[in-house]
């Protein structure tokens, strides 16, 4: 009865739907809540940016750059957070940022998780031929470092914000495979599914309704690690000149922005800096939860 | 099932046969990927000739370095001077590619021991403790303490080492690479990040080894918890965790180049990007090539360890 | 094949000796800047870093005073025009080159006569494009042929034309070219010159060398050199520069953004001063229509673009001390610059007014290409978003970027334009409005004027065209200009350094406090 399984893979109770399991079990998780709280404190604030501030983040003035925040001795409540070094003030980039840095972080996880979740089930469920073609694909993409290819593109395409989100998401997808294909192959070796796929039963129905509901728990793990991936991708961009472009302003744009006054003015990176720890480890924390709710005996 | 003459070293030598297949395909389709990023990205005679260059220098320039014949050519003649062990010349620096991958490999090479044994020093430890506490707080507290170094962009993670321990408290040298203690801190910023992931594989290999029927055995001898956590858990649980760091140190490779560059540490990544940015087409494709190699191999070797374990991935 | 040279790198690399000690303690002075040195030859590499490099290690013909722009005899001691195309020059006797030979005619006829053939390969052509051939008189004189009549010739003789010895460039390593051919490399060599500086060590990349020449010759308009070592080494990033000048592993840098200088100079064993340069940052807008039908091919759109940016802000605030808004498209030191031409106060009303005129009463949407100093690009379309033009960044680098140009494709494009130091119009005027790939101007009567002005000696009447052409580009607003870069130096209080308008480091002439 043990389960000599790959320790990223869920073991299987069939007396309840896994998700109701899950959900359960995620309830009365610590992790859970604190990390899903700060998620949803982000969201909030990124959705109601607008009403929080009533200035436009890209709006610049170059008669008060580097306006020091309410707790200086400079400061006033003008500028809360005080200004940056065009002008623009600091509380409307760090709430209209958060926009960004979740929306940069949300698709580029989707276009990532399709393909290698796509490729991933192909890989699992069929094996064979398609296994290895897909495993080779899996390995090219491994060998050429993701910082450089993204360098060379975005450096010579320019970036768009939608731009650097496909590359990002083209580039992320391989840890989706790899974990996907092995809770595929999971899945697919049980008894019944054999016997499903023996008596002809159409793969569509046995995908959507035995491989994939089985698969979410790796898949959200992977997904909460290739979350901050991107985050930290995008901000490793902005440092080398190749990230979000203005009007647009993200958390690791102001960081990189900011650099340059680590040493005279830290709280500007502080500031960003802050945001993006939290939000990489909100993210974090709840894909820990669900990782641990979907496997037995809260194993890693 | 009715191989009666296979052997495991008949398996083990025709896994490694396909594996090494696989991995030099794998090289020849990475350099057609490397060659075709870098030739069809911009006008590399353009960058060459510099800002302030005309027309007709750029023209000449393009003629000399052989940009206006087809692609396909010019990848042949490529890929047939680096079997010969022509790298061909840096444009930029006029010294042979060979020479200049020969002074910054051992830097990045360097960087990445380091920060790879920094980040198991670390992170084994912590592994080990939060397996033999699971689910308490004590494991939060090591998870926490292994993530808190992934939530940082590495710029920012860097600098505020260097500002405090080279600027503040003077401890440290600042940038260049000319002593091991130059190395330090950038060993440390590099490290942290594969620190999560090898965090986690130690506790779980740990975690499955400490359950398993043998360890419970000698507990129940009443053998020292440590004894048992040593000679037996740590022995298997450290196996997949070595074939992951493999794979880390690649990512290190290509992943150290904010750090090589906030150092100033000249090392592979910090040659790339700047490669990248005068278009040094021969640098840039040979140090892709040498990456894609170094990971191919490290994974080699990481199957190979993985397969020589867990007999049935050699039948696979 | 390279195992063993991999190995013994490693070795080096890691456990080589400290580098080098800086300051006065040590009579070394370390300078630093983001960008690698591609070759210390300045024929061959054109890197700001190579020029002051070169300043300090070699001698031209002619030297140009940085504080009063004279040209002053170096290795020239007496020239005079023979006529419109010969110039004779008499050169200076007793210099010896850093490896002893004697400098004399020979020496200059072959530098020269190998840059200025068609195949040297050279980067920068123009300085050497205008010479037919050099003629060799006697040991110590010379005729310069030239091609047609060249007014800047004393330009291109100062400064940035270092004389070797003979034979020095056929020490160039024979590199594999195109198609299994092969080709000199004549950028490899490294220089020997006569000049107040030698090179001691050059690491391709990293780092070089100069030790003083005790021998300098006497008489030198450069003077004698006092401090006994310059290392140059890059450090890429600007903060780890910064961190490296606070600690004193570093004694120069350069390009401290003015926010920050202040601070900088509180600290007391730092040093932090501005000064003008001659680099300008202006738009090139598609007056020609290259770019196919487009809203700037309207004068009044142009003049709109002008009217709504606020050139004084973007220099005295964002670019800092130093820089100055530029008012025509050339520098007020170089010949022939006419700043008496159509200036375009910032008045955002009168832009939208102008734009509803020309038929965009709600603006429109163009891209905007930029290539470096990206805050100041961000600050110009803030300012045009303001009036309702719509402009989208495009941040690329310069090797991306230059196709585009040459391809027809850039409506709009941020550039800046150093000039190569050269004190006359020519330099901006020729690059831009000739009819070259660069031109989006692309107007006759202009390409005319200027094409008058290069070919005539005769000052008077090069000042008269070139004020007809500049006056009419600003009135046309084909290209806007819209500051002249400053730089802000900042260095360890030790040092004794002479701050000069050229953005040039003249470390031959510091001293140690």
């Amino acid at each position: 009865m043990t389960v000599a399984a790959d320790s990223a893979v869920p073991a299987i109770d069939r007396s309840m739907s896994p998700g109701r399991v899950a959900l359960r079990r995620a309830l009365r998780h610590g992790s859970f809540w604190v990390g899903g709280s700060i998620l949803l404190a982000i969201t909030i604030v990124a959705v109601l940016a607008p009403v929080l501030t009533h200035y436009d983040p890209a709006a610049q003035n170059l008669t008060q750059r580097f306006l020091p925040p309410i707790w200086a001795e400079k400061g006033s409540w003008d500028h809360i957070l005080g200004t940056d070094n065009l002008g623009r003030d600091y509380l409307a980039r760090l709430l209209y940022g958060a926009r960004i840095s979740l929306v940069i972080g949300l698709f580029t996880v989707l276009i990532s998780g399709l393909i290698g979740t796509t490729l991933g089930v192909a890989a699992g469920y069929w094996g064979g031929w398609v296994d290895l073609v897909i495993n080779f694909v899996v390995t090219i993409r491994l060998t050429l470092p993701v910082v450089l290819v993204a360098l060379v593109v975005v450096a010579l395409v320019g970036s768009s914000l939608s731009l650097m989100i496909i590359v990002i998401g083209l580039l992320l997808w391989d840890r989706f495979a790899i974990v996907v294909r092995s809770a595929t192959q999971q899945v697919a070796q049980r008894e019944y599914i054999i016997s499903a796929r023996a008596i002809g039963s159409s793969t569509a129905r046995i995908l959507i309704k035995e491989v994939l509901p089985n698969i979410t728990g790796p898949l959200i793990v992977v997904a909460s690690i290739e979350f901050a991936h991107a985050i930290l991708l995008e901000a490793a961009l902005s440092f080398l000149g190749l990230g979000v472009q203005p009007p647009e302003v993200s958390w690791g744009l102001m960081v990189a922005e900011a650099k340059a006054q680590l040493l005279f003015r830290p709280w500007m990176v502080a500031i960003p800096g802050a945001a993006l720890v939290a939000l990489i480890f909100a993210i974090n924390l709840v894909g820990d939860a669900i990782r641990d709710v979907t496997t037995p005996e809260g194993r890693a | 099932m009715r191989e009666i003459s296979r052997t495991p070293s008949k398996d083990m030598a025709y896994f490694i046969l396909k594996r090494l297949c696989v991995t030099f395909l794998v090289i020849a389709v990475t350099s057609v990927v490397a060659f075709l990023l870098v030739h069809l990205s911009g006008d590399p005679a353009a960058a060459m000739a510099g800002e302030g260059a005309t027309e007709s220098d750029i023209a000449a320039v393009r003629q000399l370095y052989g940009f206006d014949r087809p692609l396909i050519v010019q990848y042949f003649d490529w890929i047939g001077r680096v079997l010969q062990g022509e790298f061909g010349r840096s444009y930029y620096l006029r010294m042979d590619v060979s020479d200049i991958l020969a002074e910054h490999m051992p830097v990045t090479a360097t960087l990445g021991v380091l920060a790879l044994s920094f980040a198991m020093l670390l992170s084994i430890p912590l592994g080990v403790l939060a397996a033999l506490n699971p689910n308490t707080l004590i494991d939060r507290i090591a998870l926490w303490l292994a993530v808190a170094g992934q939530a940082l962009p590495s710029f920012v993670f860097a600098l505020g080492l260097m500002y405090l321990f080279g600027v503040y408290f003077r401890l440290l040298p600042i940038s260049g690479g000319a002593t091991w203690a130059h190395f330090i801190m950038p060993a440390v910023a590099l490290g942290y990040y594969a620190t999560p992931a090898i965090m986690r594989l130690t506790r779980s290999g740990m975690m499955d080894v400490l359950q398993s029927d043998h360890v419970r055995t000698a507990r129940a001898y009443g053998l020292a918890p440590w004894r048992v956590v040593i000679r037996h858990g740590l022995r298997h649980a450290i196996i997949p965790v070595v074939s992951l760091a493999a794979v880390q140190l690649g990512f290190m490779l290509g992943g150290s180049i904010v750090i090589e560059t906030i150092f100033s540490l000249k090392g592979l990544g910090y040659l790339a990007w700047e490669s990248i940015q005068r278009a040094d087409i021969e640098v840039i494709q040979a140090i892709l090539l040498v990456i894609a190699t170094t990971y191919a191999f490290l994974t080699l070797f990481a199957d190979l360890l993985n397969a020589a374990l867990d007999p049935r991935i050699r039948m696979s | 094949m390279k195992v063993k040279s991999v190995l013994w790198a490693a070795s080096l690399a890691v456990l080589a000796a400290s580098p080098a000690l800086a300051g006065k303690d040590n009579d070394t002075l370390v300078w630093s800047t983001s960008t690698e040195m591609d070759t210390p030859d300045l024929y061959y590499g054109n890197q700001r870093e190579a020029l002051i490099n070169a300043y300090a290690q070699c001698d031209s013909l002619l030297h140009r005073d940085p504080k009063t722009n004279e040209y002053l005899p170096l290795l020239a001691t007496s020239w005079k025009w023979l006529d419109d195309t010969t110039l004779e020059m008499e050169l200076r006797k007793g210099v010896k080159f850093h490896d002893g030979t004697d400098f004399d005619a020979q020496d200059v006829a072959d530098t020269l006569n190998h840059l200025a053939a068609p195949d040297s390969d050279m980067k920068i052509r123009v300085v050497v494009d205008w010479i037919k051939n050099v003629e060799v008189v006697d040991t110590h004189k010379i005729r310069i042929h030239s091609k047609a009549p060249t007014p800047a010739a004393f330009e291109y003789l100062s400064g940035t034309s270092p004389i070797y010895p003979s034979g020095h460039y056929q020490k160039a390593p024979e590199v594999p070219g195109a198609d299994g051919k092969t080709r000199r490399d004549w950028g490899a060599v490294l220089p020997v010159c006569t000049g107040p500086y030698k090179i001691e060590d050059y690491q391709p990349g990293q780092s070089l060398t100069l030790v003083k020449n005790p021998d300098y010759f006497d008489g030198s308009p450069k003077g004698k050199p006092t401090i006994g070592k310059i290392v140059y080494r890059t450090i890429k990033d600007t903060e780890t520069q910064v961190a490296e000048l606070v600690t004193g592993g570093v004694d120069w840098i350069w390009g401290v953004p003015p926010e920050n200088a202040d601070m900088l100079n509180t600290m007391p064993n730092i040093t932090v001063v501005s000064a003008p340069t001659m680099r300008m940052s202006f738009l090139a807008l598609d007056a020609a229509g290259r770019t196919g039908k487009n809203p700037l091919t309207d004068v009044r759109v142009r003049r709109a673009i002008a009217h709504a940016i606020d050139r004084e802000a973007i220099a005295k605030n964002l670019v800092g001390e130093g820089a100055a808004v530029q008012k025509s498209l050339c520098v007020p030191v170089q010949f022939g610059c006419e700043t008496d031409v159509t200036q375009y106060d910032y008045n955002p009303e009168k832009a939208k007014q102008l734009l509803a005129e020309a038929g965009y009463p709600n603006g429109f949407g163009v891209q905007f290409y930029a290539y470096r100093d990206r805050p100041y690009s961000e600050a110009v379309i803030n300012y045009l978003r303001a009036v309702g033009i719509n402009a989208e960044l495009q941040f690329l680098q310069w090797r991306a970027l230059r196709p585009l140009i040459v391809d027809n494709k850039t409506p709009i494009a941020h550039l800046t334009f150093g000039s190569n130091g050269m004190l006359d119009a020519s330099a901006s005027t020729g690059h831009y409005f000739q009819f070259s790939p660069d031109d989006y101007a692309r107007d006759e009567e202009v390409r005319g004027w200027l094409a008058k002005a290069e070919g005539t000696m005769d000052p008077t009447i090069r000042k008269e065209l070139y004020s007809k052409a500049l006056k009419k580009i600003a009135d046309q607003a084909y290209y806007l200009p819209l500051f002249i870069y400053g730089r802000t130096y900042a260095f360890t209080s030790d040092l004794d350094y002479p701050l000069t308008d050229d953005e040039m480091a003249h470390f031959y002439m510091a001293k140690w406090k």
